[in-house]
């Protein structure tokens, strides 16, 4: 069944996206009313998808497929790449959580006061791409997404972001194609060494594809072709699949971000404005996990095992190298950027761990990272609204004057630093829980891992400490501006943070989506 | 009902009350709150009260939590005696916290803020009693920390009460991380986490660890690694540091948190994994209690600060606590922790009464001569005190005598005798401490200065019982029922709210709560619930007495002596001065904590940060020391340095290539140099410019395209 539903997620946001292209300016008001219409209708096109997915079934739902490109190579074998999509629990819940911090960052740019046509257009543009990578099932689709989520990322920081905003956006754009060029390769390495039996006997030539379903299965690997497991191939001294692997590992690694190739995210962060930040620390992060996991666990898990330990060694130095950065920090989003590095490493060991639980803490991890980074950056949104300044030193005692804001803070703090009842506290303790039980992996790095959660509570609560308790004091010009949230804060942050509670909760109304699936990758 | 849905409807009762209270932020509902809490309170206690003691061994039911692959934990409502006992514990001694706190916090802007963290805080606590596994408890162990985090930083102007917060939530993070892998480790070994399950089973097949470490040795590392969490919760060496300060909170909070029962949710904890404590770790685990039972006692000698005496004192009990769980001793260890729960609730109400009294004056020798003047509170006082320090007629003559009882037999039982024996003489030496600082603080507190207290003492008690008498006569003698109602009216009203809690937390701290005979502990209900050892040694009471006697004596004296230099202004010198300070300072633990962890980890960032505001310096970050300052050296100058090399070689190609936006570019690479300069509206132009890093970008990609597929064919 094609309903096209699943389409609409991404043809949606493009149509808007080109109908604010071509509003003249004189209808400038309505780009962010289009905009966030748009985005209540991909909610509760989600919505009417979560509603409709069966999770006990171990295939891709709602999937459509078109034919698109038939590239007859020189060898008379045909190279096909198809317009799939489709969802699995994995994708579902990476998708919900794309809507949902989409529609929060839409609202957030409400407060956008420059070039409007132009940021909503490319925040639309954004949109589709991401939930695009989201749901493709073509790795050369998936690619493409992947790719031109680059452009509007690009611009969004390199126009309206902070002072330091070209060198910012630049160096984001080298990291990210750096990692691009690796993905690249190996998608092409794969691409050429799987065959799609199916139309390889109704063409009566070799049909190469980009299918996932197809890429995931070790049977379609064409004999004797560069990764074929039976008779490896090396490149420079390492085996084709292992090199690979490693590719993908650094490519998605980058975006995660990881130590040691992290360093373009804290200026990303403290350039782009709030939303944007919101988006990229919501979403884009988890692009590099989901990778991980589709592609590099999904299509090489004989490989993958092997560097159970590298993985999660890495894993472990962003969890305490993010950890003691954020210690030092003076600006309160660069903090919170270094505490997302801290964060994701513990993606990074969930993944390592390669059983049910380390993935499922995983996955929910990358979920609760997504509510809460965007919490905490909105938090930060709020106080650089007000004052243009980020400075921890600069605001004292704000909990006298701004009680509400203290009581959003107070959420999003102690769900990122893992408090139970909050989502941050699941998705850390499964993601150690898994690696600990895990057999690849020695009992000392989840051990060591524990420390990251001790890390996060100094760094948040003395920041927390330092700038909500105590007298009210800050610098003079910034005394007047500094007032409670108003209504639209409001409602973003407190739908954040009664999320947050909700899944810290009731942690299976997401297990019980993804849980499945993860099974189903284990067979 | 059900014994489900009447913990569930309890539950959410407080659970409703936190939020009703945290909502009613209005300077009108605002005075209700405190008796909205109290409502809740009764209501609560009615309510539970229809629970029944199980009549099997326990009694669970459980939902449908977390099922993840072969990992499956289930959200289980556990009912046991220990369940059973401590859900009614924490409620009445709430009650009357909270009753003591109606008028305490009366003055106080927050004061729903307070009853509404004090509600969370029972919610928290009865869930982490009902937890029916250890990811549970968990669960609601950290919920507790955050209570008593929220309520010791309850006057979150002050900046003492902060760091005392913030101290305490940290160490308690630490004894979570030990708690966290425990739990792991406990996971590994028995593939499960059920308390109920955990009794019965057997260690899983087939680990790999055990080429370096026998199972035996695993299963003691496990149990270790829990009561790592359990001493940062329960107070214990070498993570006791954060209960001293924690006393910053208000003090009907600390009677109930930090006195009461969050801080016996270790304990309950030892008590649940009772069965799979092994030998060595129960020894390990005994001895560290003795060990902090002892220095805590010798620190409480030397406090000054009325709070702070009852702080080290918890932390000596809840090593006696400790101690009977690792000797094997639940009865006893349960007997002195509900024994215990209720005179130290009484005992830190007694101390709120008398700081409120003094205006808020916490130094104790600046205090004396107040048996007259709050003859309720000094008599309650007693009687708890009285209780703490084992004498007859109180629940702590009982629950001392069981547990001594317990270790004596201990110590003198096979194996390890040499260091078994040490466990007895622990708790003897603290014994003896305890009477000290316990006469110490009666005669600063409640007794004139340079008079014979004695004939006080005398004094007072005739005055009282002869105004009771005369009281009782009056109404004896009323010529209609209007007067003595009158005088009844008139007696309660004179009453006040302390009285009535602190009497009621005396009266329970008496022994026919729990026993119908005053003098033996073999009548115990309680430790016939629990089971006891059969060993009986009579003399342990007359050590225990001699032992107080011998306390009075002395303690009186120096009490004095003390007090005598105190006024003359006289101070002590050389190694007395030294020894006496660094007691008081409990040995300077936590001094040595903060500065490894300022020298090794991280600078003290407030107090840099304030000086770098009021100086104006933007400096200070380099004269950072600490492991996070140097990565973060290392950050900006190693890793980041090579693509910094890049981007800026980037940012320069381009302004050469690009003539028509010579001037722009130029200004971007002056920006990336640090030199800010306004764009404006030349933006437009930059993004061409822009535009062209792109492609070029793209043409990169490509290029490598064709690269790779040269490769391949």
């Amino acid at each position: 069944m094609q309903s096209g539903l699943l389409s609409s997620l991404i043809i949606l946001p493009l149509i808007a996206s080109i109908i604010v292209l071509l509003l003249p300016a004189a209808y400038k008001a309505s780009y962010r009313w289009i905009s966030l219409i748009t985005q209540i209708l991909l909610l509760i096109n989600v919505g009417t998808l979560i509603g409709a997915f069966d999770p006990q079934k171990n295939e891709y739902q709602f999937l459509e497929h078109y034919e698109w490109i038939r590239l007859t190579l020189g060898n008379s074998s045909i190279l096909s790449i198809d317009y799939i999509i489709g969802l699995d629990g994995l994708s579902l819940a990476m998708v919900s959580l794309s809507v949902l911090v989409f529609f929060i960052a839409n609202i957030s740019s409400f407060s956008i006061a420059k070039k409007e046509k132009a940021y909503f257009s490319l925040f639309l543009l954004l949109t589709a791409t991401v939930i695009g990578c989201f749901v493709a099932i073509d790795f050369f689709l998936f690619f493409i997404f992947f790719e031109f989520m680059l452009l509007p990322m690009y611009f969004l920081i390199g126009i309206w972001g902070g002072p330091n905003k070209a060198y910012a956006s630049l160096k984001f754009i080298i990291y990210t194609l750096v990692g691009s060029v690796m993905i690249l390769v190996v998608m092409i390495a794969l691409a050429m060494s799987n065959v799609d039996e199916f139309f390889t006997s109704e063409y009566k030539t070799t049909v190469f594809s980009f299918d996932f379903r197809i890429l995931s299965d070790t049977n379609n690997l064409l004999k004797g072709s560069l990764l074929s497991i039976q008779n490896p191939i090396k490149i420079f001294g390492v085996n084709a699949r292992d090199f690979m692997f490693l590719l993908l590992f650094i490519g998605f690694g980058i975006k995660l971000p990881m130590v040691p190739f992290h360093t373009w995210l804290p200026d990303a962060h403290v350039e782009a404005p709030t939303p944007i930040s919101v988006v990229l620390a919501g979403i884009l992060l988890k692009i590099g996990g989901y990778g991980l996991i589709r592609i590099a666990y999904g299509f090489f898990p004989d490989v993958a095992t092997n560097y159970s330990l590298l993985i999660s060694i890495m894993g472990l130095i962003s969890i305490l190298y993010g950890g003691f950065n954020a210690l030092a920090q003076k600006d309160l989003k660069k903090l919170i950027a270094y505490s997302s590095i801290s964060h994701m490493g513990f993606v990074l060991i969930g993944i390592a761990a390669f059983n049910v639980e380390g993935f499922n803490g995983a996955i929910f991890q990358m979920f609760s990272h997504g509510l809460l980074s965007s919490m905490l950056f909105l938090v930060a949104g709020v106080l650089y609204e007000r004052t243009h300044n980020r400075e921890i030193a600069n605001f004292k005692g704000l909990a006298k004057n701004m009680p509400l804001f203290t009581v959003m803070v107070a959420i999003a703090f102690f769900g990122s630093l893992g408090l139970p009842s909050l989502s941050g506290f699941i998705g850390e303790f499964f993601t150690l829980f898994g690696s600990f039980q895990s057999s690849k992996i020695p009992k000392v790095i989840p051990v060591l891992g524990v420390l990251g959660i001790v890390l996060s509570a100094v760094y948040l609560l003395w920041t927390f400490q330092k700038m909500f308790f105590g007298e009210f004091w800050t610098k003079e010009e910034f005394k007047k501006s500094l007032t409670d949230l108003d209504q639209k804060e409001i409602f973003m942050l407190s739908t954040l943070g009664a999320l947050t509670l909700l899944f810290g909760i009731f942690p299976n109304l997401l297990f019980d989506l993804i849980n499945p699936t993860v099974i189903h990758l284990f067979k | 009902m059900s014994p489900e849905s009447i913990v569930f409807f309890n539950l959410i009762f407080y659970l409703g009350g936190f939020i009703l209270l945290l909502s009613l932020n209005n300077s009108i509902f605002k005075e209700f709150s405190g008796g909205i809490s109290i409502v809740l309170s009764i209501l609560g206690i009615i309510f539970s009260s229809s629970l029944e003691l199980p009549s099997t061994e326990y009694f669970y039911v459980s939902y449908k939590w977390l099922h993840l692959g072969s990992t499956q934990i289930n959200f289980k409502i556990l009912i046991d005696n220990q369940t059973y006992f401590m859900y009614f514990l924490v409620q009445i001694i709430a009650f009357f916290v909270n009753l003591f706190s109606l008028k305490y916090l009366n003055e106080d802007a927050g004061k729903n803020r307070f009853f509404a963290f004090l509600n969370l805080f029972i919610f928290s606590m009865l869930g982490l009693i009902l937890a029916g596994n250890i990811f549970q408890l968990y669960f609601f162990w950290e919920l507790v920390g955050f209570c008593s985090y929220l309520l010791i930083g309850f006057w979150y102007t002050k900046k003492s009460a902060n760091s005392a917060a913030i101290k305490a939530f940290l160490i308690n993070r630490m004894g979570d991380a030990f708690l966290l892998a425990g739990i792991f480790l406990l996971y590994y070994l028995y593939g499960t986490l059920d308390f109920d399950a955990l009794k019965t089973a057997k260690i899983s097949s087939g680990l790999g660890l055990t080429a370096f470490i026998s199972t035996h040795g695993l299963q003691t590392l496990a149990i270790l690694l829990v009561f790592g969490g359990v001493t940062a919760k329960s107070a214990q060496f070498p993570l006791q540091v954060w209960l001293p300060d924690a006393m910053e909170g208000p003090t009907p909070a600390s009677a109930l948190i930090h006195a009461a029962t969050m801080v016996v949710a270790g304990v309950f904890l030892l008590g649940r994994i009772s069965p799979i404590i092994t030998t060595e770790a129960g020894l390990t685990i005994a001895l560290v209690g003795g060990f902090t039972s002892v220095i805590a006692a010798i620190s409480a000698i030397f406090q000054y600060d009325i709070k702070k005496v009852l702080a080290y004192s918890t932390i000596s009990q809840l090593g006696f606590m400790v101690t009977g769980m690792g000797i094997g001793a639940v009865g006893a260890s349960f007997f002195h922790l509900s024994a215990h729960a209720f005179f130290k609730a009484g005992l830190f109400l007694c101390a709120g009464a008398v700081i409120s009294y003094m205006h808020h004056e916490q130094d104790m020798r600046k205090m004396g001569n107040l048996i007259l003047k709050i003859p309720v509170i000094f008599y309650a006082y007693l009687i708890c005190a009285a209780s703490l320090v084992g004498l007859p007629f109180t629940s702590g003559f009982l629950s001392k005598d069981s547990l001594l009882n317990a270790a004596v037999a201990y110590g003198l039982s096979d194996g390890y005798y040499s260091l078994k024996i040490l466990v007895p003489i622990f708790m003897g030496i603290t014994s003896f401490l305890t009477s000290f600082y316990v006469i110490r603080q009666v005669v600063m507190v409640f007794f004139q200065r340079q008079e014979n207290p004695m004939e006080k003492i005398i004094s007072s008690t005739k005055k009282t019982v002869g105004d009771a008498y005369k009281s009782f006569q009056d109404i004896l003698n009323a010529d209609n029922e209007s007067l003595g109602q009158d005088y009844i009216i008139n007696f309660v009203r004179n009453l006040g709210v302390y009285d009535i809690s602190v009497m009621g937390l005396a009266i329970c701290s008496t022994w026919f709560l729990f026993s119908d005979s005053p003098f033996s502990f073999e009548n115990v209900w309680f430790l016939k619930v629990f089971g006891q050892s059969h060993e009986h040694f009579a003399w342990i009471p007359w050590l225990v007495g001699f032992l107080f006697i011998l306390a009075l004596i002395i303690g009186y004296n120096t009490t004095f002596d003390e007090l005598r230099m105190y006024y003359l202004g006289e101070a002590r010198t050389g190694w007395k001065q030294k020894l006496f300070k660094s007691a008081k300072m409990h040995f300077y633990i936590g001094e040595f904590y903060s500065s490894i962890f300022h020298r090794f980890v991280a600078n003290k960032p407030f107090v840099e940060m304030e000086n770098a505001m009021q100086h104006q310096t933007d400096d200070f970050l380099e004269r950072q020391t600490g492991l996070a300052h140097w990565l973060q050296k290392f950050e900006t100058d190693i890793v980041d340095l090579f693509i910094k090399k890049i981007t800026s070689v980037f940012l320069s190609l381009s302004a050469y290539s690009a003539k028509t936006d010579d001037k722009i570019i130029d200004g971007l690479v002056l920006k990336t140099s640090g030199g800010l300069k306004s764009l404006g509206d030349k933006i437009r132009k930059v993004q061409s410019g822009q535009i062209q890093f792109y492609i070029l970008g793209m043409l990169l990609v490509f290029l490598t395209i064709v690269l790779i597929k040269i490769i391949i064919y």
